[in-house]
């Protein structure tokens, strides 16, 4: 306390001067509108700083509810889409299916052999040997399925095969990964018969329950003649950014049991 | 006349002459001269500096009171009263500290700080008058005329009353 007086007695001349502007000030604020409306003008704008930053904070919060929210009619439309196209329907096994939106928490896309990680399992209704699409184009089959999580074997990885095809041709070849660039996938053994070209839209071919017929997976950006197994060889540029997935689709085939169990009994005999 | 009476008779004169006179004249019509400074920037800056404050203080307000400026004048009178020894500080050196303050500066530091002091009072003047930074700046130039001519004004006013009576 003693520090403290000797302090301020030794800074007194300051300390004048510092309560003389205060009282100037306090003066200059009260006997001038234009300043009184200032000060309120300043309150209001500082008031209305602190009121914008806490509705950002509420509104980032809210973020991720609007987003699965979000996630969930985009799935719902995904469905009303695909039951739209009725003929593939008809001549297929998706006659009943189910989107089941999921979000990315695990992506590897620089090993030889990728899995992505989903955040749901089981519990929502995912089994292995379901097809997952992303925003843009398909992602990959399920592979292992827990309670919670799904791990999922991308088109990045070289034990993945699936059937697709060129979208105005009924022929179809095989999705393989050569493991060099995760934006490049390769169509082989499509047969020579097939009409390609450069930017043909290749879907995927629907021979299975995993996809089904016509989602995108890329565009053709190169076309290489296998001459002596009479097929083609063709680079795709993937329509799905693997190196930003952020949210899944995964397809469910409803009647895909009741097919499966069929097949087998008919292989028996 | 001992250098304290000096100071406080000029300090009355110049405030008066400021309230009666100067503040109603218009030089091109537009440039005022802001003398009532002047007393405070010959006073000694590390003697009676309470005393100089108050004095600032009070006659800021009775310019405050007569012109309707709320508190302008104190503020401004205050700040240049308080700030003023920072001149001297820079330019003091081991063994010369001014203690006397304008008494020993050299006519050309005199103009120097005469000049700078008038400009940072007229500018704030200018800036608590309006709280509008746009506007002052486009006032720039008048504020630097407005120096001009006070400095002008002190220049020739200390020629005529302080350097001729000691010749």
């Amino acid at each position: 306390m003693l520090k403290l007086i000797r302090f301020l007695l030794a800074r007194n001349s300051l300390l004048l001067f510092l309560g003389m502007e205060f009282i100037s000030f306090i003066l200059l604020i009260n006997n001038n509108l234009y300043l009184k409306y200032k000060e309120n003008n300043l309150a209001t704008e500082f008031s209305g700083i602190i009121n914008s930053k806490i509705y950002e904070i509420k509104k980032f919060s809210e973020l991720t509810r609007i987003n699965s929210e979000l996630l969930q009619e985009n799935a719902s439309l995904r469905k009303s889409i695909l039951k739209k196209h009725k003929f593939d329907i008809l001549t297929s096994t998706w006659d009943s299916l189910d989107v089941i939106p999921a979000y990315v928490i695990t992506n590897q896309y620089q090993m030889a052999n990728n899995i992505v990680i989903l955040n749901k399992g089981t519990q929502a209704g995912i089994h292995s040997k379901m097809g997952v699409m992303g925003n843009k184009g398909i992602i990959g089959v399920t592979l292992d399925v827990s309670p919670h999580f799904s791990a999922v074997l991308t088109l990045l990885n070289q034990k993945n095969m699936i059937s697709v095809r060129p979208k105005n041709s009924k022929q179809f070849g095989f999705l393989k990964w050569d493991n060099k660039d995760p934006y490049l996938l390769n169509l082989v053994d499509l047969p020579f018969e097939t009409k390609i070209k450069l930017k043909d839209t290749i879907v995927t071919a629907g021979n299975s329950n995993i996809f089904p017929e016509g989602l995108p997976v890329g565009i053709v950006v190169n076309i290489k003649r296998i001459a002596q197994q009479k097929t083609y060889e063709i680079k795709i540029k993937s329509f799905e950014n693997f190196t930003a997935l952020n949210t899944a689709y995964v397809y469910k085939n409803k009647q895909a049991e009741e097919y499966e169990k069929l097949k087998d009994s008919v292989h028996g005999f | 006349m001992d250098f304290k009476t000096k100071n406080i008779i000029i300090l009355i004169l110049f405030v008066f002459l400021q309230i009666i006179w100067l503040n109603h004249l218009k030089i091109f019509g537009l440039l005022t001269p802001i003398v009532f400074l002047y007393p405070f920037l010959i006073m000694p800056p590390n003697k009676h500096e309470n005393l100089q404050l108050i004095l600032a203080f009070f006659v800021g307000l009775s310019l405050d009171i007569i012109s309707h400026t709320g508190g302008v004048f104190t503020a401004v009178t205050v700040f240049i009263t308080y700030t003023k020894k920072i001149y001297f500080w820079y330019l003091s050196k081991p063994g010369r500290e001014f203690s006397n303050g304008i008494l020993e500066l050299g006519f050309l530091n005199k103009i120097i700080y005469y000049s700078i002091y008038i400009f940072i009072g007229i500018l704030l003047i200018a800036i608590l008058q309006s709280f509008h930074f746009q506007f002052v700046i486009s006032r720039l130039y008048l504020i630097f005329f407005n120096t001009l001519i006070t400095v002008f004004f002190i220049i020739f006013f200390e020629y005529l009353f302080i350097i001729k009576s000691k010749t």
